[in-house]
């Protein structure tokens, strides 16, 4: 063996031996494994749609856009319990943990880095976490989001979590709370936004893309746009018609346009987010 | 029978999820990420069980998921950042190792590409043949060879590597040193 050999062959072992896995490990593995055969077998895939919402946007939201939501006020025990232990586990910095219970798709984008990176950036915005409200839930089918608002010093942001059937995270977001509303939407991110709402529907998500900040373009490659805007705008509202009336907020720095759209069943909300040069940095498709 | 399919993956486990998260670690320079790893090639094991226990080394099988999955997956950039928070991490728990020498030998490890990275990883960690190597990569050992050598040509280079260090004294036998 060279030196280099000798060093890489001694050290690797130096470094790694000692690693032991988790105890639960285990019933982790297989509880993904049921996860993912129910998936794999499920009539209608989950598509993934979107982005991020103003600057203390933290994660990525997967949902399958489709029946109405109803909000109710009290949320189920299990589910609303583990919602409020992430808040704890936030503030605690015990970001594997909110981790662990996430699906693998969920779990490559959102790493513990990026965990912290919003909460941190929620406190330094709002000073330090004081409480959470109850949770309130949106139920959708089978799937569950429920809304936490946390109470900081400074201000509020809300927690959105939404799970699958098997009560796998499957989406995890932060928002400011604090929203100015704009009387009027400002000229240049009004034509941006009618320009990208044309060119989704019209099937030009290259030309989309080309708006995109650099953590967009990662989040949201061509095929995953176009199969968003497939399951939100064709299979669950019959089609794009056209392009109705806008309104603006102002969250953080950022300004979320949203576009409402007729379709040929009833109306899709696009909610796009700018950053303050006008590149996207959030896109949402929602039931308006 | 969906019990005894899921005993006998539980229990392939529970007895190899060791060996296979030092693999995912050492290919991926974190504990997060090498975790992540794991959990998705585990979940790929599952859905083809049948397959794996009809394998004739299920082991291997699972390494090769554990494997290729890592050399596939473009996510570099995300690698990076886990590396430098992992990096962070060990600073405050883990004493009994060389900071410098843990973040060095890394941080030589990220100048790979990643099939070169596999391939230090299988052959002086698990301590492969270079023809067991290319049967789990799918390539020649023609071209094993020739990326080992190129990986050792690069690492060769760097001043991480460059010299071997005496090796820090654990931190309990610091202790019990008058």
């Amino acid at each position: 063996m060279t030196d280099v050999e000798t060093i890489l062959h001694s050290r690797l072992h130096e470094q790694l031996d000692d690693i032991a896995p988790s105890s639960l490990t285990t019933q982790h593995a297989l509880r993904a494994g049921h996860r993912a055969r129910r998936r794999r077998s499920a009539a209608v895939a989950a598509v993934a749609v979107v982005a991020l919402l103003g600057g203390a946007t933290t994660g990525v939201a997967l949902l399958r856009s489709g029946s109405d939501h109803s909000e109710s006020v009290i949320a189920a025990a299990p589910l609303a319990d583990r919602t409020l232990a992430y808040a704890e586990q936030f503030r605690d910095g015990n970001f594997a943990s909110i981790r662990s219970d996430m699906t693998p798709d969920v779990r490559a984008q959102l790493s513990e880095r990026r965990l912290k990176d919003a909460w941190q950036m929620a406190v330094e915005t709002f000073g330090p976490f004081a409480h959470p409200d109850p949770p309130a839930i949106r139920d959708a089918g089978s799937r569950a989001t429920y809304l936490l608002r946390l109470h900081f010093d400074k201000g509020d942001v809300n927690m959105r979590v939404t799970y699958d059937d098997d009560g796998a995270v499957i989406g995890l977001t932060l928002l400011s709370a604090q929203v100015e509303k704009l009387a009027t939407v400002p000229a240049d991110l009004a034509a941006a936004s009618r320009q990208i709402v044309d060119d989704l529907a019209q099937g030009r998500f290259d030309s989309v893309r080309t708006r995109f900040d650099d953590r967009m373009s990662r989040l949201l490659p061509v095929q995953k746009l176009r199969d968003g805007w497939q399951t939100a705008a064709v299979q669950e509202h019959g089609g794009f018609i056209s392009t109705g009336g806008m309104t603006a907020t102002r969250v953080l720095g950022a300004t979320v346009v949203d576009v409402f759209c007729t379709m040929k069943r009833g109306e899709l909300k696009v909610r796009i987010s700018f950053d303050d040069r006008g590149a996207v940095i959030g896109l949402l498709l929602q039931n308006a | 029978m969906p019990g005894s399919h899921d005993d006998d993956f539980a229990s392939f486990v529970s007895t190899r999820s060791g060996p296979l998260l030092r693999l995912a670690v050492g290919l991926t320079g974190s504990r997060p990420a090498g975790e992540d790893l794991l959990q998705s090639a585990l979940t790929r094991a599952y859905l083809s069980w049948s397959k794996v226990r009809g394998a004739a080394d299920a082991d291997a099988y699972v390494r090769r998921i554990v494997v290729n999955s890592h050399v596939s997956l473009r996510r570099r950039r995300r690698v990076r950042e886990e590396l430098q928070s992992d990096v962070a991490d060990v600073v405050g728990t883990a004493p009994s190792y060389g900071i410098d020498d843990r973040d060095a030998l890394w941080t030589a490890l990220a100048r790979l590409g990643r099939r070169q990275r596999a391939i230090v990883l299988l052959r002086y960690y698990e301590d492969l043949a270079d023809d067991q190597i290319a049967e789990l990569l799918g390539c020649s050992p023609a071209t094993v060879r020739s990326q080992a050598m190129r990986a050792l040509a690069t690492l060769k280079d760097l001043p991480e590597l460059s010299e071997h260090k005496p090796r820090p004294a654990p931190f309990t036998a610091t202790w019990e040193t008058p």
